[in-house]
């Protein structure tokens, strides 16, 4: 479920639709949870469908990096691409605010981080500063790699803010999430507690 | 799946949203079939949902004639209800246009047939508004709606149908399927068959609004 502080609007007819906060998110805060209303697919299940759904599979659906696709009954399927996101850890099950975004800020993630299949690309005009102009897997790892770097500082201060989707949370992801990205910061959160 | 040539529109606080032809849509196309990305669950699973979630399935999904409940994963799960709709429920997977629709006119549908939880008030303004829609209206004005739904399904075979590759057919829609590549005229099954006349167990004390 994406963060009710959201709105899916048009932005252009370049990129379509995309998703923005309608109130300021501060950093840390969760701003999507997999929830029981998301599906999620193996190749099996996608493979049986008819061939007309690989247009719908390739738009609306990402890998989870655990062998699924998932597909978002809410406007979480709507998220754009940047190549300086502010939002990052769909691999885990749930995203959280990298930095502080505000109201009428698009929510954006990195695809590159979404396991994007060898010889997939799109042309990117996100427009950030050190935008890669086009979105592939090819810089998998040194993106990855930043964003895991800022999604464990924002995870950090996930008890500091409010979460409105605290409830959708299971303790098993982060407690996943935490031991892939750092395992000493699994024991400062366990310090925590 | 709703059809391609619609849009989701804002229309107020009171109603919500609703879906809105954006191109002319003839008589006997599928304005919305049932499709694989459609999320099915069992009275059960709707009532394990977090309070949330259920919220959500419970305004948003229709309870099928095999009892179990479809959440739509796109805006077609925004068809608001109209007493003289757009489109009526035809098998398991259908909802044909009963008449011409013209760019910007409502998809609507007939919530009648959708197995209610909870009876809502209807205020859709049409000549023969029933002011109030219940589990069980199939019973009272089947034989209006079958001879709608016959006389729209008779033309499915002559206009285009863009949803129909993504289907997910039922058991009640291979007899229909067999008629419309055929070109016969097709049996329709009845809208009083849709009616299941129990509230399953699960989601008699639903939280919310008074069941039933």
């Amino acid at each position: 479920m994406i963060h009710p502080h959201t709105r899916l609007v048009f932005i252009d007819e370049v990129v379509g639709n995309g998703v923005i906060a309608t109130r300021n998110i501060p950093r840390g805060t969760l701003t999507w949870v997999l929830d029981d209303l998301d599906r999620s697919f193996t190749d099996t299940d996608l493979n049986g469908l008819p061939s007309c759904y690989n247009h719908l599979i390739d738009r609306w659906t990402f890998h989870d990096g655990h062998g699924r696709r998932v597909l978002c009954w809410d406007h979480g399927r709507n998220l754009n691409h940047s190549c300086a996101p502010n939002c990052g850890g769909s691999e885990f099950w749930f995203e959280i605010a990298l930095r502080d975004i505000e109201a009428g800020e698009q929510l954006t993630n990195d695809y590159a981080t979404l396991y994007m299949h060898t010889g997939e690309s799109f042309l990117c005009r996100c427009g950030a500063p050190g935008c890669r102009g086009r979105a592939s897997n090819e810089h998998e790892s040194t993106v990855v790699a930043a964003i895991n770097e800022q999604l464990g500082d924002a995870l950090g201060i996930l008890e500091l803010v409010e979460q409105p989707l605290g409830p959708f949370m299971r303790q098993d992801w982060l407690e996943h999430a935490l031991a892939s990205l750092a395992p000493d910061r699994r024991n400062a959160a366990a310090a925590r507690t | 799946m709703i059809h391609p040539d619609s849009e989701l529109r804002f229309i107020s606080r009171e109603v919500g949203y609703g879906v809105f032809a954006t191109q002319p849509i003839p008589k006997g196309t599928f304005i919305w079939v049932l499709d694989f990305f459609d999320r099915i669950l069992t009275p059960a699973e709707v009532g394990a949902l977090q309070p949330g979630l259920r919220t959500i399935v419970d305004r948003y999904s229709y309870q099928a004639t095999d009892g179990n409940f479809v959440f739509c994963w796109d805006f077609g799960r925004y068809m608001n209800h109209s007493c003289e709709p757009a489109g009526r429920g035809v098998g398991d997977a259908f909802e044909v246009a009963i008449r011409d629709i013209e760019p910007g006119e409502q998809l609507t549908c007939e919530y009648g047939t959708l197995n209610l939880l909870h009876t809502l008030a209807c205020r859709c303004g049409a000549p023969s508004c029933r002011g109030t829609i219940r589990r069980d209206d199939a019973e009272r004005h089947f034989e209006l709606w079958d001879a709608q739904a016959s006389s729209a399904f008779a033309l499915a075979g002559t206009v285009a149908q863009p949803l129909l590759p993504y289907a997910k057919l039922g058991p009640r829609d291979l007899p229909l399927m067999e008629d419309l590549q055929a070109g016969r005229a097709a049996w329709v099954p009845s809208a009083r068959d849709f009616h299941i006349v129990d509230v399953p167990e699960e989601l008699r004390l639903g939280a919310g609004r008074s069941a039933l």
